[in-house]
């Protein structure tokens, strides 16, 4: 039996099921799954795409790291979560999931206290953010303890 | 949970990056903030002064909409920004947002009859 994943009207191969046991070596696959996007609303623009472009504008994208940077201690407050920190390095979720090799979704949930991140995320996210790994990794810990409090 | 901007509202927008660019950023910013936090978005759609960490973003359902409409408009105070109403809806089914308008608050104070006033009430119901 064959397993398939479609995306798109194509089809890819992504594993073999066999009731005998195989000695070959396999991979281990991982993927993640939402529900998506749903469509912009009638005569309206996703939000994301529309900060695209501005991103994409020298002088725009310079007034949104401004924004980040000012609005990161009153927006997420004195906690020292990474909302606050991805925000004061001036990124948006999206740009900070890029650097980081992961998904925007992902990121939100993480800044939530709702995932867990593994070591090499965290040291990816530090990259990214220019910072020490403890410090994301002090700062995903404390939004998870409160998370978990509340 | 996500956020769309309407054509009208994108055009407001427009027009706020060529005349106030750190009020256009603080307006996107934000907006881009809530749309990534649900506890950020639970509170624009709760009526009076409320607190996003110190940030306080004052939100008013616009009531005076006939028929009953889920309009609401929020103001970011204490920031570039304080001075422009963010009109907006929300749609609880696909749970999205829709930015209708952006104005400063000079230019709009809820009237039905305005030109502005009956622009967002169209757009809403076409939505």
């Amino acid at each position: 039996m064959s397993l398939q994943a479609i995306s798109g009207g194509e089809s890819w191969l992504i594993g073999l099921h066999s009731s005998q046991p195989s000695t070959q070596p396999g991979f281990v696959i991982s993927a993640q799954f939402g529900a998506g996007r749903p469509l912009p609303m009638p005569n309206s623009k996703a939000l994301d795409d529309l900060v695209a472009e501005a991103e994409a504008m020298p002088s725009r994208a310079a007034a949104l790291r401004a924004a980040r940077k000012t609005l990161a201690e009153p927006l997420h407050g004195t906690q020292a979560g990474l909302a606050c920190m991805r925000m004061k390095a001036g990124k948006s979720q999206a740009q900070l999931a890029e650097l980081a090799g992961t998904s925007q979704a992902h990121i939100a949930r993480i800044e939530a206290g709702k995932n867990d991140p593994g070591t090499s995320l965290i040291a990816r996210i530090a990259r990214a953010l220019d910072v020490a790994e403890v410090e994301v990794f002090t700062a995903v810990r404390s939004i998870q303890a409160e998370a978990e409090s509340a | 949970m996500h956020v769309d901007v309407h054509a009208h509202a994108e055009a407001d927008l427009e027009r706020l990056w060529n005349t106030d660019e750190a009020a256009a950023a603080t307006v996107t910013v934000t907006l881009q903030e809530i749309q990534g936090d649900p506890n950020l978005l639970d509170k624009l759609t709760q009526h009076g002064d409320n607190e996003f960490g110190t940030l306080r973003l004052n939100v008013k359902r616009w009531t005076a909409a006939k028929p009953p409409a889920n309009v609401w408009r929020f103001r970011i105070l204490d920031t570039p920004a304080t001075s422009y109403r963010i009109v907006y809806g929300y749609h609880w089914q696909t749970r999205q947002l829709c930015v209708l308008a952006v104005a400063h608050k000079d230019d709009f104070d809820y009237e039905l009859t305005s030109d502005l006033g009956r622009r967002i009430l169209a757009d809403w119901a076409s939505l």
